[in-house]
């Protein structure tokens, strides 16, 4: 018992810590400052949120953890258990073989793969992204539309990671994503004047000294009533979403252009994912579509 | 409010809003004949004639009610001078003296006397000069300088009634320079008199000369004077004739927010915006609607286009996943693909229509659709997100009709999608489990 806790406590302080780590140099979003205006409650972001941390939490965590826990302590169990999860990852992740040999569950593995995700920082951050920028374009959408945009960029993700890759190299592909990236495309589209509030340890200690400045000669008011003191910071979405779009650019290049053998991040299918938003045209309110080509307010 | 007050409301609305003046004069002598003593109900009655001796009786019996009435009392005496109307202003000839071009002669004789004013004002007599302000009047009776310089020093030296006849006779003469409107309602309410203010205010709203900042000016006297309805009336009526303009609809939307017809002021501010972002009015149009739930308007509702767009998507979705079945090769899809791509789009399109866009025109016309009863609409829309779904006039398709269209839409989607994932369906009865899984040992050791 004291050692489930030990673990769970260990657990919980290696995200804070992951947390503070991966948000210090870098903004993260984790939410978006803007209101909705049809509905309050995001149904179809929660539950693709439910749905893909209780797949990882439920399929695949007790294999991955248990399995490696076990391996440490050299018990042989814990290869198995990890074959599993090597399987589940093998047999469901997206694999262009499958589609073109009609192996697996051929193209269903475009499904599978979007809900799996290869470890709990991997599910963390996209389930983070998929809030933040999720919650408002479902908002533009209405439900039923924005999951079927949602499934959509995560396919059109998939199918140009593999059709793009002119390498002969076929690992599988798990993990959101693509589909999110979609959805950050289809937020920058949207709404290219929407702030986004991040965690972000340089941006606070960044803005410390400016509040000070400003307290102290009373302007700009906004920041002169300010808290000395934020953990968050408040951004313009379209430089994050920008530098996000230019970060997968350049390895996608490579990929593209030298068949590079794709390990670890996906690059090519975030890109591919959030050019993909160019289809929310076809899935946004009707009301919104006309308003967004007369430039007005969406 | 009685009913020879809610008649006489009616008849005025009638002639103001829908220029009817045969209904005005219907409801205006229902009302009268309820309540006779109603002087302003006989001066619109009055309005809503043509013939002058009618007129007059109307007019004369206003004045044997209140004998002050100074609208009355400027109505008698247009009418005894035999120019045509006051009323509308639309009938009205105008007095030759005032809007015409001078001669250079006049012009001359003109720029000498109000010089001699000036002297006159300079050497302390004010009387002089404004004895020639007003010789400057007698022969342009809407000359400007003169009229600013005779009312301004008029007032200061306490003789309103003076000039306010100079600015009435300007007004009755058809001048349409605003700014002498202005100085007669300034006049009014000076006076305490708003219904002469309101009349004024009317009439110049409908000057050509008005521009949108001078309209939304006076709508601003009104609300000043705490007369929001009849700043909303007037505007309303204004708003016909320039309905182009962000100002006056924002203005329009703002009033009836303040009056609590969020609707209303919606819709004002939602034509506003329509008209385009490029301008301040637009921008703030567009700014105080994202603060509602947006609008949609029956041209969206309607439209054939945007309900296709919703039926492409769908199909751009089959077209993935039929490249996704073809083993990621488009241009070998197959016959058997295609016709489920093409199913896709027509189930696409029926299921948009039966759920998302059941107000398509001609479709739902021709599909026996009826514009549904306002009063069962409001009803059942108390709850909705739309707040005009209560004033769409587009028939909508019939609710049977549409389920049986939402199904056969569905059936061709699901048709469509075993034509198109075949290979996938078929793999998910059957899997082929891979061979080349490596085990943990070889991932970590780096294969």
């Amino acid at each position: 018992m004291i050692g489930a806790m030990f673990l769970f406590l260990s657990f919980i302080l290696q995200i804070l810590l992951w947390l503070v780590i991966s948000s210090f140099i870098l903004p993260m979003p984790f939410s978006d400052t803007g209101t909705v205006r049809y509905r309050t409650l995001p149904y179809i972001t929660i539950s693709l949120i439910i749905l893909n941390s209780l797949i990882f939490i439920v399929l695949q965590a007790p294999d991955l953890y248990q399995g490696f826990a076990a391996m440490e302590e050299g018990d042989p169990a814990g290869y198995d258990m990890l074959n599993n999860f090597v399987q589940q990852v093998w047999t469901f992740g997206f694999r262009t073989s499958y589609m073109r040999e009609g192996i697996s569950i051929g193209g269903f593995t475009t499904f599978t793969s979007m809900f799996m995700h290869a470890d709990l920082f991997h599910l963390l951050g996209n389930m983070i992204f998929l809030w933040t920028f999720g919650r408002r374009v479902e908002d533009a959408c209405g439900p039923w539309r924005f999951l079927m945009f949602y499934l959509l960029a995560g396919m059109v993700a998939n199918l140009g990671s593999g059709v793009l890759n002119p390498a002969d190299f076929d690992r599988p592909s798990v993990g959101a994503s693509g589909a999110i990236a979609g959805l950050m495309g289809a937020y920058l589209l949207l709404f290219p004047g929407a702030q986004v509030n991040c965690l972000w340890g340089l941006g606070s200690i960044i803005r410390w000294p400016i509040v000070v400045v400003a307290h102290a000669i009373g302007s700009p008011k906004s920041l002169s009533v300010a808290p000395m003191w934020r953990w968050t910071v408040r951004i313009p979405a379209w430089p994050f979403l920008f530098y996000f779009l230019i970060r997968e650019l350049l390895p996608s290049f490579e990929v593209m252009q030298q068949g590079a053998e794709l390990s670890g991040v996906n690059n090519l299918a975030h890109l591919v994912g959030f050019l993909a938003a160019l289809t929310i045209i076809f899935f946004a309110r009707k009301d919104l579509v006309m308003r967004f080509f007369s430039g007005r307010s969406v | 409010m009685n009913e020879a007050q809610s008649l006489f409301r009616e008849g005025v609305l009638a002639l103001r809003e829908r220029k009817d003046a045969g209904e005005a004069r219907r409801l205006l002598t229902e009302s009268l004949r309820l309540d006779p003593q109603n002087e302003m109900a006989w001066l619109w009655l009055a309005r809503t004639i043509s013939d002058p001796q009618k007129r007059l009786q109307c007019v004369d019996r206003a004045l044997a009610i209140n004998p002050a009435n100074e609208l009355a009392l400027s109505l008698k005496r247009q009418l005894n001078g035999g120019s045509a109307s006051v009323s509308t202003g639309d009938e009205k000839k105008p007095d030759t003296r005032a809007n015409r071009k001078l001669s250079l002669t006049e012009e001359k004789r003109l720029r000498a006397m109000l010089k001699e004013a000036d002297d006159l004002v300079e050497a302390g007599n004010v009387e002089g000069a404004i004895e020639k302000w007003v010789g400057v009047l007698d022969v342009q009776v809407d000359h400007e300088i003169a009229m600013r310089n005779a009312v301004g020093y008029l007032s200061r030296l306490k003789y309103i009634d003076d000039a306010r006849e100079l600015v009435w006779r300007a007004m009755d003469a058809g001048t349409h320079h605003p700014s002498i409107y202005l100085t007669a309602m300034d006049i009014a309410k000076h006076k305490g008199e708003f219904a002469e203010m309101e009349a004024v205010g009317e009439r110049l709203v409908r000057l050509p000369e008005a521009d949108d900042t001078m309209i939304a000016s006076i709508v601003d006297r009104f609300i000043h004077q705490e007369q929001h309805m009849r700043a909303l009336e007037m505007l309303s009526g204004v708003i016909e004739e320039h309905p182009r303009s962000q100002k006056l609809l924002t203005r329009m939307g703002d009033l009836n927010k303040a009056a609590g017809r969020d609707a209303e002021a919606l819709k004002y501010y939602d034509r506003a915006a329509r008209l385009g972002t490029t301008t301040k009015e637009g921008r703030e149009a567009d700014k105080k609607l994202l603060e509602h739930v947006p609008m949609l308007s029956d041209r969206e509702r309607g439209s054939l286009a945007l309900a296709l767009r919703e039926a492409a998507g769908i199909t751009v979705i089959f077209i993935v996943l039929a490249w996704h079945d073809a083993g990621l090769d488009l241009l070998n899809l197959g016959l058997q693909r295609w016709l489920g791509i093409l199913l896709a789009f027509i189930g696409g399109y029926l299921l948009v229509t039966a759920t998302s866009s059941p107000q398509q025109k001609p479709l739902a016309k021709i599909l026996g659709g009826a514009v549904p009863d306002k009063a069962k609409r409001s009803e059942e829309d108390e709850d909705a997100e739309d707040p005009i779904i209560k004033d769409s006039e587009l028939p909508i398709i019939p609710d049977g009709l549409r389920f049986v269209i939402g199904i056969g839409g569905a059936g061709l989607l699901v048709a469509a999608f075993v034509l198109v994932f075949g290979v996938a369906i078929n793999l998910l009865m059957n899997p082929v489990p891979p061979t080349d899984i490596p085990s943990i040992e070889e991932l970590l050791m780096g294969r």
